[in-house]
């Protein structure tokens, strides 16, 4: 790995060199690695802080990033065909770290594991819901993405509300090889709030393996009920051209 | 807003279950029509030698559920119904769903894991190679 290094990008060289010096590090004891000060990639020194206990994420991470690399700018072009530009570099380092890094944002990572997160804004009147926003993918072939999407649906809820939502998205079947399309389609959505916060579940059927997204949400709701609120409706994810 | 203790807890308690049954039998409901499904039209095996043309096409994302565009459930010659699950076309890395047409011509040697759709447009024949995937989308094995 460390042979190629030099027919690799900037970009990918420090990449590779922070993951290499994190699991080395990591192994003996936990000391920050000098390579990774100036680097771009912010986030992916901080495997570092796992230490010995999580050995099986970084090298999970390790062998992750050093696709990522192959794929980079400066790769040998005879073999790889794949060219992807220090943006998308960056994407895919932040989906890896997002997807397997305990400790990504610092004092932990809710969207370990999980196969994509979401952000979207929008709004729900009386049952019927209407959103706009990005899905961000941290596992398949599309990892390190953003695709926007338009999601609608209707159903039943006593509220009038608008809002932002961020959430994660989990296959019931982690055996099952995560492909974007299965984000697509029909859903069931399952929320409740209290005054300005909230959380949602929605569910849906691909071919017999179930993908929950989870999500808190923050705006603001008119409810006749109080100040609790609760809702359901079924509706549809789409692709946003 | 005024708080109302007495008709937050009446519409929770009543709304929060009717809420709660409805999406769990929505789960149930996709489940079953999925188990009666496998029932039907059986996955197919790496040993099953198939030739036949295929006259319908069943139409799953009717019935609300996420598309999976290389998943199809296919009847034979009127009378064989096989599920299908392949990984992109072999060379042009089309999806099923975009190939897949009735009228079809559909071939698997036995041991083999991949089959190959056959269409032929007046003098012309096309073939269509998918590798085939088993219940977990991994490549079909012996």
């Amino acid at each position: 790995m460390q042979a190629n290094a030099r027919n690799m990008s900037k970009g990918a060289q420090v990449a590779l060199a922070a993951v290499v010096g994190g699991t080395a590090e990591a192994l003996g004891g936990g000391k920050p690695a000098r390579l990774c000060r100036n680097n771009a990639l912010a986030n992916a020194r901080i495997i570092r802080r796992g230490g010995v206990a999580n050995g099986a994420v970084t090298g999970a991470y390790v062998m992750m990033l050093n696709h990522l690399a192959h794929q980079g700018d400066g790769g040998d072009e005879k073999n790889h065909e794949v060219h992807a530009s220090n943006g998308e570099i960056r994407m895919k380092s932040l989906a890896i770290n997002l997807r397997y890094n305990p400790y990504a944002l610092g004092y932990g990572n809710p969207f370990l594991g999980a196969e994509a997160i979401y952000i979207d804004a929008g709004g729900v009147f009386v049952g019927a819901e209407y959103d706009k926003g990005y899905f961000f993918i941290l596992a398949g072939d599309d990892y390190g993405q953003l695709i926007p999407y338009t999601e609608d649906g209707g159903g039943g809820s006593p509220e009038v509300s608008i809002g932002v939502e961020l959430g994660r998205v989990d296959l019931s079947d982690k055996s099952i090889p995560f492909q974007t399309e299965m984000l697509f389609g029909e859903r069931n959505r399952f929320w409740g709030g209290a005054a300005i916060v909230g959380g949602a579940v929605s569910h849906s059927t691909y071919r017999g393996v179930h993908l929950i997204s989870t999500s808190v949400n923050i705006g603001l709701s008119v409810n006749p009920f109080g100040a609790f609120s609760a809702g359901w409706n079924k509706g549809k994810i789409e692709p946003r051209r | 807003m005024k708080s109302k203790p007495k008709i937050t807890i009446l519409f929770l308690a009543i709304w929060i279950p009717v809420i709660a049954f409805w999406f769990f039998y929505d789960i149930y409901r996709k489940d079953k029509i999925l188990e009666r499904l496998a029932i039907e039209y059986p996955l197919i095996k790496i040993n099953e030698q198939i030739f036949g043309r295929i006259t319908s096409i069943y139409n799953l994302d009717a019935e609300d559920f996420r598309i999976n565009t290389n998943s199809l459930e296919i009847t034979l010659n009127d009378t064989l119904k096989r599920r299908l699950n392949v990984d992109n076309e072999i060379f042009t890395r089309q999806r099923l769903h975009d190939v897949l047409l009735v009228g079809d011509v559909l071939l698997k040697q036995s041991d083999s894991a991949t089959i190959s759709l056959f269409r032929i447009r007046g003098t012309d024949t096309l073939e269509f190679r998918f590798p085939l995937l088993n219940e977990k989308l991994h490549p079909l094995k012996k």
